[in-house]
């Protein structure tokens, strides 16, 4: 015991030399920096080695202590840290409302001079502002889109790739038929990925969980209702996966490369996915069937990069991400991250020809209410529920999953 | 718990009883170390259970009984506890009622019984978690052992069967794996039980003529009370408790068809950052251990005093 | 048939261990059976096995085979370079072994001084340790987590050693009293009239004596705060620092299971402990009988 109150006292000691140290000749500081991110592949913590080893050369002063970590922790240890004392300086993640709301971040515009804030893709910027103030920046973009597999399609007489919900349901019922072993639609609808997949469907039925206009939330509404039902259907008929309510996108995409699944919705990065996989599936990709009513919609999804306010960590934190943006080093970070939408406009015009169908999608992309601080809470809510809509009452659980909403607020 | 009864019996007379002082350098590690671990986290859970709770995990001052308020204002919270009752139930149940006849094959004289006891260890060692994700790969949709296994006896024609996603089957699948990681334990308790048994007495009742049914019902069995008793109630709790098994093979999904009580709370305060409620549910799952406890404390100190 | 069962019987009680075996249709039944069991119980450990040497492109082939087609041993070296395993290992070592150490050294003496004296609150701190024993990390998790991060101690191993060193003490203390108490005390007092203080009456007569029950207190909280997972889940972060236990979910990421390193992983943490257990069978049901049952 006693070792420990030592250790941990050497420990307040260390800190508050460097501290001292900071203020007295600022021109000589040695800073650490805490930097947490997670793996988008598992190139990820290669390149950060590489470039924090090329950081600190070029910042003798600046120490940095990366942290990788795989998305399933950053998701829930990540979030304890930061509601500890543990808070890191950078944090990459996939929301950070909550953080700004609750006066812990730098702003956008304290961190990046005018030019390299032009330089993001306004749309990205506009989804990173908490009150009208930019909180943080992107890091990279997806957009989903209908991924097939060609040749089950086609043997199974589908002449047209479907562009609406009814072509979807007479081409699944087609497949169904001629591969009774088939899964004819992926409906992911496990925790992992739940809020998106329902985003997708019933974004084209012209259904949102918020409503921007009313600020207010709007997840049973009568067009998340109609996609819910229309869903169902699908599940009632059998046209899906078994078990759609836990079956996660990891599950379904698995499948989809074994040419077990016919139809599915899928992200910008899912070619590479199929890579490595090894999958021999030959596969076409499709703007994302809607309803009657709808039109073809995609789901916007970007994560973020944030600097969390700490005394005399300014200097650094700007350094170590004007550093990051840097065009290589940026470009470095797009491919290690594999295949997704780059923030900045300049790094867009450089892109991999399979990522132009995507580009074009993104005017009209719809976005998750991520600037709200409830969107955490009202996230978790429906990655955990909604998939039980499928196979329940789909009315309930919309209902259950708003009354959530309502009480997290709309700030 | 009669290892102390034991130490009672060979106290007595010996020496004058002691002061709590004096016994303080001996005791007190112990004491500081369980003050520290376990009933200050059990404190610290009651208090912040009364204090209102942001969802990043910041306390905003006194709430009184608002967290249970909303715990219980909670629609799912109902079936959960029901499904908890039987999640135990079911598990403690078939665990005891296979152990006995498994304890009493390898209390018996053959080739090998060394190893199949060893082999029967290897769940009790191994970890929960690691256990779970195995039986996850096994019973895996179209890549796992099992269903290929269903297919080649021709048990299983077209779709293959989702055992852990499909909410039909999901809550058996995850009885069957606690079963399978407590049998060992269980057993082992019973044998020790079985072994414990004086040779003399099952001998004497051979010489009258009882077969080993009659010996097995008439003399071992009751002689295994004690046994049997300890093995339930620590199953209890470890049953009540085990949150990897579920964790990892189903998460509760989908939706809550397989939380219990113990996993409810964590994914309230991990996944849905709902802090608040989780932590009075947490106050609840400790008050249900307690009763446990202290049944066990009233049946055990009842068997003592019987001996 | 009958009588010669019995002659066996008889001689079995006389020298219990060398008694020869006669096969019987019966006896072959029992042991077939037994042997169906013991493999019932392992199996799951044997795909894990043949699962961890398949290439990653066998594990979802179709149709899909139980035996890997290329025995992929490369595996097992090649796991080392996908994920610090080097480090989960040295966590878990370090962690378990000093919980270990800090469970023995302070349940001897509480174990030994309950076992041989009378004292005020005697009874009320064994029902404290009784309840202990009852309890598991999980129920307290947020509690746990709280106070680590009160003492400054999240992310560290001081907070896994003391956590997993407080839940096992209980077990600890239960077994070796009931050890200490077997050790008759004219022994004891014998030496002390030799000149022996009581401490070291305790080290150089009683513990030989117990030594079963040491071991059996040892291996117990070793290979429980190996496995441990809850607590290591929420209080460490850094995968540096991570032990074996939640070091293997590494390899479930965000699209992906590597099943095959997965199970490389696991085969290298649970070899290890499963040889300590095996090692203790012997003592685990003579424990179990002096510390619960008899």
């Amino acid at each position: 015991m006693k070792k420990i109150g030592l250790r941990k006292l050497s420990a307040v000691a260390a800190v508050a030399l460097s501290a001292s140290v900071l203020s007295v000749a600022p021109a000589q500081a040695n800073t650490t920096i805490k930097i947490i991110t997670p793996n988008y592949t598992d190139a990820m913590p290669a390149y950060y080695a590489d470039l924090n080893a090329r950081f600190m050369a070029a910042n003798p002063t600046i120490k940095v202590e990366h942290t990788n970590l795989s998305w399933d922790d950053i998701l829930v240890k990540g979030r304890t840290l930061v509601a500890t004392d543990s808070t890191p300086d950078i944090l990459n993640l996939n929301t950070f409302s909550d953080y700004a709301a609750a006066g812990l971040l730098y702003k956008a515009t304290d961190i990046f001079d005018a030019k390299t804030m032009a330089d993001f893709v306004p749309a990205f910027i506009d989804n990173s502002k908490y009150n009208g103030v930019a909180y943080a920046v992107p890091d990279l973009a997806s957009a989903r889109m209908f991924f097939y597999n060609k040749q089950l399609l086609y043997t199974s007489g589908v002449t047209k790739v479907p562009t609406t919900w009814a072509e979807v349901t007479a081409a699944a019922k087609k497949i169904k038929k001629k591969y009774p072993r088939v899964y004819p639609i992926g409906l992911p609808l496990g925790s992992e990925e739940a809020q998106a997949e329902f985003a997708i469907w019933t974004g084209g039925n012209n259904g949102r969980y918020f409503d921007d206009k009313a600020k207010k939330w709007v997840i049973n509404s009568k067009e998340n209702l109609e996609t819910m039902n229309y869903l169902t259907s699908l599940v009632k008929a059998g046209l899906t996966q078994p078990s759609p309510a836990s079956t996660n996108r990891t599950d379904a995409f698995k499948l989809f490369s074994q040419g077990r699944i016919a139809m599915i919705n899928a992200s910008v990065f899912f070619p590479s996915t199929l890579k490595d996989y090894k999958s021999k599936v030959d596969y076409g990709v499709a703007p994302f069937p809607h309803s009657p009513k709808g039109k073809p919609i995609t789901l916007g999804v970007q994560d973020y990069f944030m600097a969390f306010k700490k005394p005399g960590n300014e200097a650094a934190v700007k350094a170590w991400l004007n550093f990051l943006f840097q065009p290589t080093n940026y470009a470095g970070f797009l491919r290690a991250a594999g295949g997704f939408i780059p923030a900045t406009k300049s790094a867009s015009s450089a892109v991999d020809s399979s990522l132009l169908p995507f580009i074009e999608q993104l005017p009209n992309a719809i976005f998750y209410p991520g600037d709200l601080a409830a969107w955490p809470k009202v996230s978790g809510s429906i990655q955990t529920q909604i998939g039980t809509g499928v196979i329940k009452d789909p009315k309930g659980v919309l209902d259950k999953i708003q009354k959530v909403a309502v009480e997290a607020g709309v700030k | 718990m009669t290892a102390t009864g034991i130490a009672e019996k060979k106290v007595k007379n010996r020496r004058p009883a002691n002061s709590t002082l004096s016994a303080l350098p001996w005791i007190g590690p112990s004491l500081l170390l369980i003050l520290l671990v376990v009933v200050w986290p059990a404190i610290e859970l009651i208090r912040i259970s009364l204090t209102k709770i942001t969802s990043a995990g910041v306390l905003e001052g006194f709430f009184g009984l608002g967290n249970y308020r909303l715990l219980f204002e909670n629609p799912d919270l109902k079936t959960i506890a029901v499904r908890t009752l039987i999640w135990v139930f079911a598990v403690v149940s078939i665990t005891v009622a296979l152990s006995l006849p498994l304890a009493q094959l390898i209390n018996q004289n053959f080739p090998g019984r060394k190893f199949v006891r060893w082999a029967m260890i290897v769940p009790w060692a191994a970890s929960v978690v690691m256990t779970s994700i195995i039986w996850k790969w096994i019973l895996e949709l179209t890549s796992g052992e099992f269903n290929l296994t269903l297919q080649q006896l021709g048990l299983q024609d077209g779709q293959p069967v989702d055992w852990l996603r499909d909410p039909r089957y999901s809550f058996f699948v995850l009885v069957w794996v606690a079963v399978f990681v407590s049998i060992p334990f269980t057993t082992f308790v019973i044998l020790a039980g079985l072994q414990s048994i004086p040779n003399d007495i099952v001998e004497a009742s051979q010489v009258d003529g009882a077969g080993p049914w009659q010996i097995y019902r008439r003399i071992k069995f009751p002689l295994l009370r004690n046994a049997l008793l300890i093995a339930t109630i620590i199953n209890l709790i470890n049953v009540f408790n085990s949150f990897p098994i579920i964790w990892a093979l189903t998460r509760g999904g989908p939706g809550y068809d397989t939380d219990t009580m113990i996993t409810f709370a964590y994914k309230m305060a991990f996944v849905e950052y709902n802090m608040g409620p989780s932590t009075a549910l947490g106050v609840i799952n400790f008050a249900f251990i307690m009763l446990i406890v202290l049944i066990y404390l009233r049946v055990t100190k009842a068997t003592r005093d019987q001996a | 048939m009958k009588t010669l069962e019995k002659k066996n019987e008889m001689s079995a009680k006389v020298k219990k261990d060398k008694v020869k075996f006669v096969w019987t249709p019966k006896k072959a039944a029992t042991a077939f059976s037994a042997y169906m069991i013991g493999l019932f119980f392992i199996y799951p450990y044997i795909n894990m096995l043949l699962t961890s040497l398949k290439p990653n492109e066998e594990l979802y082939a179709f149709p899909m085979k139980r035996l890997p087609q290329s025995w992929q041993f490369d595996n097992y070296l090649e796991v080392w370079s996908v994920a610090p395993i080097g480090n989960f290992l040295r966590a878990s070592v370090i962690v378990s072994i000093c919980a270990t150490l800090l469970v023995l050294v302070v349940s001897v003496p509480a174990a030994y001084y309950v076992a041989r004296n009378r004292f005020k609150g005697r009874s009320a701190f064994l029902l404290l340790v009784l309840a202990t024993q009852m309890f598991s990390p999980t129920a307290l998790i947020i509690g746990i987590f709280r106070e680590v991060k009160f003492f400054g101690l999240l992310d560290t191993w001081a907070a896994l050693i003391i956590v997993n060193a407080g839940f096992n003490l209980a077990f600890a203390v239960w077994l070796l009293s009931g050890f200490f108490a077997s050790v008759p005390v004219e022994i004891e007092e014998a030496a002390m009239v030799d000149g022996c203080t009581r401490f070291q009456s305790l080290r150089r007569v009683v513990l030989p004596v117990t030594l079963p029950g040491l071991v059996t207190a040892v291996i117990f909280t070793f290979v429980s705060t190996w496995n441990e997972f809850t607590v290591a889940l929420t209080v460490i972060s850094s995968p540096t620092r991570q032990p074996i236990s939640t070091g293997i979910t590494t390899f479930i990421g965000q699209y992906d299971v590597a099943w095959e390193y997965l199970f490389t992983t696991t085969a290298i943490a649970i070899v290890p402990v499963v040889i300590l257990f095996i090692s203790i069978e012997k003592y685990l049901v003579g424990g179990l009988t002096a510390g619960s049952v008899k």
